[in-house]
C-alpha cells in the first residue's frame, strides 16, 4: 500500500447552530512514498481531513481507499497506519519503552523478544536508546518528540500520518527536526501525510503541498508550483514570508493600463486580450520589487510607484522594507546590505514579468509571474547566477 | 483593600489576618476532631469516671478493660465483616457503572446528554427518607412477584446503596476523565487497539487516582449508611452503623464499652484511608482542574 485516493470526502458536523461544513467535497491522490502536506490556517479542514483518514472520524460522504481497497468505514487499527499528535500523546503511565512496543503487542503476533529487538532498533533510528527506560514526564519536548516517533516507525506502517507535529517545539529544535523527519521519510520511503499551519514547514518539507481553506481546496502542487502559479489570491497571500502585497486595481482595457489611485502601470497587448474582468488584484511579491531613489535614470520609469519607507526590518541577510503606497502597507525585502532609512521617498519599480493578476471578485488567478517552477540542479543554478 | 483611617500598618494587617485565619482553622479542627478525641479517651474510662458528677477532659484511669468486655456485649466482628462486604461490593459495582457511565459523558456527545447529567445530579437532592418507604414497598412488591428477597440481603442492601452511589460516581469520574487528553485513547485506537480496549489500557490506568478517590467515597458513604440499614439490613447482614446503634440502645449504660466499640471500628477504615491517601488527595485536586 502507500497510495491514497480521496473521492469527494465531506465532513460535516452537526451543531445547535446548523450543520459546519469542515470539509467539502475533497478529490485528492497521494502517491507511494510521497511526502505530503496540509496546509491552511486554523478551521481551514487540514487535521479533520488528516483524522479521516486515519479514522479517528467518521465521514459523511465520500470514499477514502488505500492502495485501491476501501477503508472508508474500517477502524483506525485495521488501516495499517502510524500517527504523530501535536501533544506526542504519549502514553503516561508507560516507559518510552513500553509506549514505542504498544502497538506492535496491540496489533502484530511477535514474541516479546521479537518486540524488543524492534523497539531498539527504533530507538537507535531515533538516538534515544538512553532513554528508553524513562517515563514521558522525565523527557523533554524534543525527547518526547523522537519516542512518538519511534512509537510510529516501529509499527513500519504503510502510511505515516503526523498532526502539527513541530509545533510545541521552540524554533531552533524544530528546525532541526524538520531536517530529521525529511531524512527519516526519505530513508522509510513510507507514503506520509504532514498537517501544519506553518507555511515554512509546509514549503520545506512537501513533495506536493495541499492547500486548503474554509474546508474547500485551493491547489495541490510542488511547493515551487504554488508559490510562482497560485491558484489564486488566497494561495498568493498564504504561501510565502513576507506575504505577497496585493493592491486593488482597475484594468482600463482600451488604453492598456492598470489604475490604481496612486499610480498607473502600463498594460501588455496580449495581457489586455486576456482579461475578461476589469477589477483586478494585482499581487507582486516582496523579492520581485526592487527600489530606486533616482528614478530618472530607471530603464523603465513607466513601471515605478512613487512611495514612503515607514519602517525597515534588518534580519541580516535581507532587509524587510515597509512602505506606504496610498495607505496601503507595501512589504519589500532588498539585500541586507542595501541601506533604507524609515521616512526615506522612494520608487519601488513593478516589472511585469513578476506581476500576478487575479479577479476581484473570485479572487481567481488570471497571470502569474513567470518564474520557472522546476528545480534546477546545482550547475544549472551556477550558472544562471554566472550568467546575472 | 485598608481603608485610609486604618490605624494598622499593610504588615502587621498581614499577620493579623493570618493569625485570625490560623485561629479559625485550629477552631474548626478542635470541631472536628474533638467527637474522636472524646470517643478514645472515655473508652479508657470506668463507668463511674464516665458518667460521676466530676467532669474532666484528661483524667482517665486508663482502664483497657472496657476492651475486652466490650467484644461479649457486641458482636463486632461479625457487624465489620457485614458492612465491609456491603462496602466492599457496593464500590466494586459502582466503580464498574460508573467508569462506563462517566467515560460516555466526558467523551461523546449524545441527544439530552446535558440534560441526563443534569437529572444525576438531580437525584442527589432528593432526601433519602423520601425513597425508603417506596423502595420497601418496591422490595416486598419484588418478593411477592419475583420470589427473590430483597429485604434484609446482602443483595438489596447493595442494590440500594448502588443505586444512590453510581449517580454521584458517575458525576466525578465525568470529571477526572476530562482531564485526560482524548489523543491518547486515539494514539492507542492507531496503535491497534478497540475503544473499549483503549479505555482499559489507556484511560483507566491515567484515571486510577481519581478511580480509588470516587471509591473511597463511595465506600465510606455506604460504611457509614444508616437509615436505609436501619430498615432493609437487619437480622444476618446488620451492619455496623445498625449494629452500634443497636449496642447504644439496648446497653445504655456501658458507655466505656461502647466507646471501646467504636474505636476498634473506626480504626480499620482509618487505616484504609491513611493507606490510600495519597492517590485520594491527588485524584480530588487533579479533577477539579480541567487542564
Amino acid at each position: 500500500m502507500g497510495r491514497i485516493d480521496i473521492d469527494g470526502l465531506t465532513k460535516e458536523y452537526r451543531t445547535p447552530n446548523g450543520p459546519i461544513q469542515a470539509v467539502e467535497s475533497l478529490d485528492l491522490q497521494l502517491e507511494d512514498g510521497e511526502f505530503v502536506v496540509f496546509v491552511g490556517p486554523s478551521g481551514c479542514g487540514k487535521s479533520t481531513t488528516l483524522r479521516c483518514i486515519a479514522g479517528l472520524e467518521t465521514v459523511t460522504s465520500g470514499a477514502i481507499r488505500f492502495d485501491g481497497t476501501a477503508v472508508t468505514d474500517e477502524k483506525p487499527k485495521d488501516r495499517d497506519i502510524a500517527m504523530v499528535f501535536q501533544n506526542y500523546a504519549l502514553y503516561p503511565h508507560m516507559t518510552a519503552r513500553e509506549n514505542i512496543a504498544f502497538g506492535l503487542k496491540m496489533s502484530t503476533d511477535l514474541s516479546a523478544a521479537e518486540i524488543d529487538d524492534q523497539v531498539e532498533t527504533a530507538a537507535e533510528m531515533m538516538d534515544i536508546v538512553d532513554l528508553l527506560d524513562d517515563k514521558p514526564g522525565d523527557l523533554s519536548g524534543g525527547q518526547q518528540q523522537r519516542v512518538a516517533l519511534g512509537r510510529a516507525v516501529v509499527r513500519d506502517p504503510e502510511l505515516f500520518l503526523m498532526d502539527e507535529p513541530l509545533s510545541n517545539l521552540d524554533a531552533k529544535l524544530r528546525a532541526q527536526m524538520r531536517t530529521e523527519l525529511q531524512q527519516l521519510q526519505t530513508e522509510l520511503g513510507v507514503t506520509t501525510v504532514y498537517v501544519t499551519h506553518d507555511q515554512t514547514e509546509a514549503m520545506t518539507m512537501g513533495d506536493r503541498i495541499v492547500i486548503l481553506n474554509d474546508g474547500r481546496l485551493q491547489q495541490v502542487g510542488t511547493p515551487l508550483e504554488c508559490y510562482h502559479r497560485p491558484a489564486n489570491q488566497f494561495v498568493a497571500g498564504f504561501i510565502g514570508s513576507p506575504p505577497m502585497n496585493f493592491l486593488d486595481v482597475d484594468a482600463d482595457l482600451e488604453d492598456g493600463r492598470l489604475d490604481h489611485p496612486d499610480f498607473t502601470l502600463p498594460l501588455s497587448d496580449s495581457l489586455a486580450d486576456e482579461l475578461d474582468s476589469t477589477d483586478l488584484v494585482l499581487g507582486i511579491r516582496p523579492e520581485h520589487v526592487s527600489l530606486t531613489d533616482t528614478p530618472e535614470t530607471h530603464p523603465e520609469p513607466n513601471r515605478l510607484i512613487e512611495t514612503d519607507v515607514t519602517v525597515t526590518e534588518p534580519m541580516g541577510d535581507i532587509t524587510n522594507v515597509y512602505l506606504d503606497v496610498g495607505g496601503e502597507a507595501i512589504t519589500v525585502t532588498v539585500d541586507g546590505h542595501v541601506g533604507v532609512d524609515p521616512g526615506g521617498h522612494l520608487h519601488m519599480h513593478v516589472p511585469a514579468s513578476k506581476m500576478h493578476l487575479f479577479d476581484a471578485e473570485s479572487g481567481r488567478s488570471i497571470k502569474h509571474s513567470d518564474e520557472p517552477i522546476d528545480s534546477s540542479s546545482l550547475s544549472e543554478a551556477d550558472s544562471h547566477v554566472e550568467t546575472a | 483593600m485598608i481603608p485610609d483611617e486604618w490605624p494598622l500598618s499593610e504588615a502587621t494587617t498581614d499577620r493579623l489576618f493570618a493569625l485570625a485565619s490560623k485561629g479559625l482553622l485550629l477552631t474548626i479542627l478542635i470541631w472536628a476532631l474533638f467527637p474522636i478525641y472524646w470517643m478514645v479517651f472515655n473508652s479508657f474510662r470506668t463507668r463511674f469516671e464516665i458518667v460521676g458528677g466530676d467532669p474532666s477532659f484528661t483524667e482517665t484511669s486508663l482502664h483497657y478493660q472496657n476492651y475486652i468486655d466490650m467484644w461479649s456485649r457486641v458482636d463486632l466482628i461479625e457487624y465489620f465483616m457485614n458492612s465491609l462486604i456491603i462496602a466492599s461490593v457496593t464500590t466494586v459495582i459502582a466503580l464498574c457503572i460508573a467508569c462506563l457511565g462517566g467515560y460516555a459523558f466526558s467523551r461523546y456527545r449524545f441527544p439530552g446528554r446535558r440534560y441526563v447529567g443534569a437529572s444525576l445530579i438531580g437525584t442527589q437532592l432528593i432526601p433519602g427518607i423520601l425513597i425508603l418507604l417506596p423502595m420497601f414497598m418496591l422490595f416486598r412488591t419484588f418478593h411477592d412477584t419475583v420470589g427473590v428477597q430483597l429485604i434484609n440481603t446482602y443483595q438489596g442492601i447493595i442494590f440500594v446503596y448502588t443505586t444512590f452511589a453510581v449517580p454521584f460516581a458517575i458525576w466525578m469520574l465525568r470529571g477526572f476523565f476530562d482531564t485526560i487528553p482524548a489523543s491518547l485513547e486515539e494514539a492507542a485506537r492507531v496503535d491497534g487497539c478497540t475503544r473499549f480496549q483503549a479505555l482499559v489500557r489507556i484511560v483507566l490506568p491515567l484515571a486510577a487516582p481519581g478511580i480509588a478517590a470516587t471509591g473511597m467515597f463511595v465506600f465510606l458513604v455506604a460504611f457509614n449508611e444508616v437509615l436505609f440499614a436501619s430498615v432493609m439490613a437487619r437480622g444476618d447482614v446488620t451492619p455496623l452503623s445498625i449494629g452500634m446503634q443497636q449496642f447504644m440502645e439496648r446497653d445504655q449504660n456501658y458507655w466505656g464499652e461502647m466507646m471501646a466499640a467504636s474505636t476498634v471500628a473506626t480504626v480499620p477504615i482509618l487505616l484504609l484511608f491513611v493507606l490510600f491517601q495519597k492517590p485520594i488527595v491527588k485524584g480530588l485536586t487533579e479533577g477539579g482542574v480541567k487542564q
